[in-house]
């Protein structure tokens, strides 16, 4: 899981995303609990029905605006009761849909069926970002209950309110939120699924204290940009996905072999300069009585990308870890619809059997790392 | 008994949920305003208010501060 790309995706969505709109349902609970809270407040005004908010455009009117700069470092404690609440809901939430993610992949066939169905959401949630006709109207509306939960937690008057309103945030994710959530659903452990909405609501932070609370509104002059950026990079996100589950399935559209396709000589020739050169001589095809022995590494970078064998002797694959890390222990072979859970650091033994000429594909548990026999 | 108005505007800029909520939240503030149901999905809200006490302009107004764009249904 590529957390870089969701912490940058937060760093960008929370200034126009529900992180910044939530911003404003935070002003307004503590707008109102601080009127409540003052004496001097006007007590002719109607309990819970005061007014401030003379509609007249006139600038700078919105209650928020000006007392928000004069109070900034006694707004900091309910800001950051907020953002605890809100990431300990998310954080949560990702665990969650980690561990169910990880129960259904149990099968190759279905984690690929998973990942496939995440990235072709995780897309249409960036084309609906970035405002495309046709997937404008794609939108997952939480049921109307969750509005209301919020809502009433907007009104609570108790310390705590700020965080429950954070908790409560949960109940109502936009399109970018929702994408970041199926990340984690095929992050592959509840860890990683609760690293990735953590890392997400963490980078909303600084956009969402500057703009989404500050101004109440997400400021119009970036707006534009932010929206386009934010819908950009969920799209990449998305074909990212996209592609693992492309790579699992084997399917010719797969990045791995688009590149392959488009440039046959030069992976032939670094065939031959990977295979047996290296300075583990890894990877390596030995034949010894009959019997063939392929070894490839497992890093923190991925799997030696090829190796070539010979067909119809039998064969054991080898498969040497050296601080494997992630998804790259989680070595998949769609053909054979094999997944076989690599240590961080030994040797993992595979028989295939005699092999036939062709390519065998193998890649990481999430698609994101390739390699493969190509046997002659 | 006090009368009721009842205005369905319809409501451009709206990107999730929250926003939605973001603009029942802020028209619960004002006086007058007796229901508000905002939602998204339709680009719309559904506002009773007391007409003595708040005029349809206000309450364009209060949701065009928020950085939304309203209009008449």
């Amino acid at each position: 899981m590529n957390l870089t790309a969701v912490l940058l995706t937060g760093l960008l969505a929370g200034g126009v995303s529900c992180a910044a709109v939530q911003g404003g349902l935070l002003a307004g609970l503590i707008t109102r609990q601080r009127r409540a809270g003052q004496p001097t407040a006007p007590a002719r005004v109607p309990a819970g029905n005061q007014r401030e908010f003379k509609a007249p455009a006139q600038h700078g009117a919105h209650p928020t605006a000006t007392p928000a700069r004069a109070t900034l470092g006694d707004d900091l404690t309910p800001v950051g009761a907020f953002l605890a609440g809100k990431l300990l809901s998310h954080t949560a939430l990702g665990a969650l849909l980690g561990m169910v993610g990880t129960a259904v992949q149990l099968s190759v066939r279905a984690h690929t069926a998973l990942q496939l169905l995440a990235g072709v959401l995780i897309i249409a949630f960036g084309l609906a970002q970035l405002g495309v006709p046709g997937f404008r109207r794609f939108v997952i509306e939480p049921p109307a209950a969750f509005g209301r939960v919020v809502l009433r937690s907007t009104r609570a008057q108790t310390a705590f309110a700020p965080a429950l309103l954070g908790l409560a945030s949960i109940l109502i994710p936009c399109g970018v939120t929702l994408s970041v959530e199926a990340l984690a659903l095929t992050s592959g452990s509840p860890v990683a699924g609760a690293a990735t909405m953590a890392v997400f609501v963490l980078g909303t932070s600084p956009l969402f204290a500057l703009l989404g609370y500050v101004a109440r509104k997400a400021a119009t002059a970036w707006r534009g940009r932010l929206a386009l950026a934010t819908g950009v990079l969920v799209v990449v996100m998305g074909f990212y996905t996209l592609n693992g589950g492309l790579e699992l399935a084997g399917s010719p559209l797969a990045a791995s072999r688009l590149l392959a396709t488009s440039s046959t000589a030069t992976s032939t020739a670094a065939s031959a300069e990977a295979n047996g050169s290296g300075p583990d001589a890894i990877p390596n095809t030995t034949v010894a009585n009959g019997h063939q022995t392929i070894t490839i590494a497992a890093t923190g970078d991925g799997y030696t990308p090829t190796v070539t064998a010979k067909s119809g002797i039998p064969t054991t694959l080898v498969i040497r870890s050296q601080d494997a890390q992630g998804c790259i222990r989680a070595f998949t072979i769609p053909d054979r619809n094999l997944q076989q859970i690599l240590p961080a650091t030994g040797d993992t033994r595979i028989e295939l059997g005699a092999l036939t000429a062709g390519t065998l594909d193998y890649v990481c548990g999430m698609g994101m790392y390739t390699g493969h026999i190509t046997t002659e | 008994m006090a009368t009721t108005d009842t205005l369905e505007l319809g409501i451009q800029g709206m990107h999730c949920g929250s926003c939605a909520l973001l603009i029942d939240d802020t028209l619960a503030d004002l006086p007058g305003v007796i229901t508000s149901r905002t939602s998204h999905k339709d680009a719309r809200a559904n506002i009773t208010v007391d007409p003595s006490q708040v005029d349809h302009d206000q309450i364009h107004a209060a949701i065009q501060e928020l950085g939304y764009r309203t209009s008449q249904t």
